[in-house]
């Protein structure tokens, strides 16, 4: 085997000859220290030997002297196959070619997506894009920091307030990010402000338009608060519509009926629980462990905790859950008048603000009337509340007056 | 003069109770069954057929008949023979 191996490696060639004296060949090859093996004798009264490809070379004399002739049957090693490349070079060209060039696609830029963008127009995110080198074409190698692209990038597109950019193989991916400009002011019409509801003004500020209230003073609905017409009164001509602007706070009174039971329902955990585990495979679990003993717990909560394998923030769906079934018991206590009249008053507080908006403030409260009936008590409340209570009207009708 | 050198040898040979054929240079033949045979001492190939190989000797020939006859290896002195051997004979 050995053997075999160093004859390959070195290169051999199968020869045939023939002649009237190649035992003579063969004696005096031998002599002169030709290595040669595997001497056979073929049907058609030729020989066949294995000679070292080194020694081919050496062996045309001796051929000569003994008048022998031969040709090559086959040639077998290395040599001969690194000879055997070197001639297909094409191929093993061919295929570097094949690798740098795959190579040099891929790291190129063959598309860009804008994400994001709704009142920018993409062509001047794109736009910018390629004045810092980013176009369809592009190698990613010769870009600069994704830092400085995104800085660059952000710098020249006024309207975004943030521009990220991620490299997804040939894709590039801006994210855009617009700024949120405040809304444009309304178109000013002229207009006065009225009253939303009846209440008694506690302060106001006019920015623009007439004030047509004072402080303490009883509004209606309807009512106008700040007028939309300025100028001297009684005098048309001179007069001026402008769009009323400004706040008005006023007193305003609700009234309101709360009713809580007496008898309070709460549910408590008792501390028995029954735990079982599962497998997820996709959508479906697979209980694995905990059967049975569900029947002695009537009522009961249940618990889920479940979590997938995730490896390199990559979802696997492939899982696990746990079950837990906590007994509960339902417990009763009685209130006395006092603790639900406070519970009353806190729930009818939490109600009129979320009625009459966050700005608004609740001035005082006045229980009216108390009752108890049917186990359940009954509050009527009075309500004083300073809220903004003042309500575009629009002068449309006095505009084509004057 | 050469008649003295051989016998010097061959006694020296027997005195120092050295084999024979590495002063001497008589052949040495190691057979493996009938199948694989290794000559040493041998002074070339007269004929090689797939029937028979006929060697040179220091003095004589040696005959090796059989079948499917290869000769695996050969060097100057040694020589190994692969196929079905049949018969061996010397030609003193």
């Amino acid at each position: 085997m050995n053997h075999f191996l160093n004859h390959w490696i070195f290169g051999y060639v199968v020869l045939q000859m023939w002649g009237k004296y190649v035992e003579r060949f063969i004696n005096l090859a031998i002599k002169s220290g030709l290595e040669v093996w595997d001497i056979k004798r073929l049907e058609n009264d030729k020989f066949q030997i294995k000679l070292k490809v080194k020694d081919f070379f050496r062996l045309k004399p001796i051929l000569r002297e003994t008048g022998t002739r031969m040709s090559i049957l086959r040639k077998i090693g290395l040599p001969f196959l690194v000879y055997k490349i070197n001639r297909r070079k094409g191929i093993a060209v061919g295929f570097f070619l094949f690798i740098l060039l795959l190579y040099m696609l891929s790291s190129m830029i063959w598309r860009i997506d804008v994400i994001g963008t709704e009142k920018i127009p993409k062509s001047e995110v794109l736009n910018a894009a390629e004045q810092v080198g980013i176009k369809i074409g592009a190698f990613k190698w010769r870009l600069d920091q994704l830092e400085d692209l995104q800085y660059e990038l952000q710098k020249s597109v006024d309207d975004a307030s943030w521009i990220g950019i991620k490299f997804d193989g040939v894709v590039v991916k801006i994210t855009v990010v617009e700024k949120v400009r405040s809304e444009q002011p309304k178109t000013e019409y002229p207009r006065h402000l009225v009253a939303k509801k009846k209440a008694v003004i506690q302060k106001y500020t006019a920015e623009k338009g007439q004030p047509k209230i004072a402080v303490h003073q009883l509004v209606n609905k309807g009512d106008i608060l700040i007028s939309g017409i300025i100028g001297p009164e009684g005098e048309p001509n001179k007069q001026k519509l402008v769009s009323a602007q400004g706040k008005v706070w006023g007193e305003v009174w609700y009234d309101s009926t709360i009713s809580i039971p007496l008898r309070q329902e709460v549910s408590k955990l008792t501390g028995k629980s029954k735990t079982s585990h599962y497998i997820l495979l996709g959508k479906y679990a697979i209980k694995i462990w905990g059967f049975g003993k569900k029947d002695e717990i009537k009522n009961y909560k249940t618990e889920e905790n479940q979590e997938y394998l995730t490896i390199r923030n990559h979802q696997w769906p492939i899982g696990w859950k746990r079950k837990d079934t906590l007994e509960v018991e339902k417990e009763y206590y009685q209130l006395t008048e006092e603790e639900a009249v406070k519970t009353a008053l806190e729930i009818g507080r939490k109600d009129l603000i979320n009625k009459v908006g966050g700005e608004s403030k609740i001035k005082g409260e006045k229980v009216l009337q108390q009752w108890v009936e049917h186990g359940k008590v009954y509050l009527k409340v009075h309500y004083t509340v300073i809220e903004e209570i003042s309500m575009e009207a629009p002068l449309a009708g006095q505009e084509s007056r004057n | 003069m050469k008649k003295w050198i051989r016998n010097f040898k061959r006694k020296a040979a027997k005195a120092l109770d050295l084999p024979s054929d590495i002063i001497t240079d008589l052949p040495r033949l190691t057979m493996i069954g009938f199948v694989q045979l290794y000559i040493e001492n041998h002074h070339g190939v007269l004929l090689f057929s797939d029937s028979e190989l006929r060697l040179l000797l220091k003095k004589g020939q040696l005959i090796i008949k059989g079948e499917g006859l290869t000769i695996r290896m050969i060097l100057s002195e040694e020589l190994f023979l692969e196929g079905s051997i049949h018969q061996i004979q010397i030609i003193e």
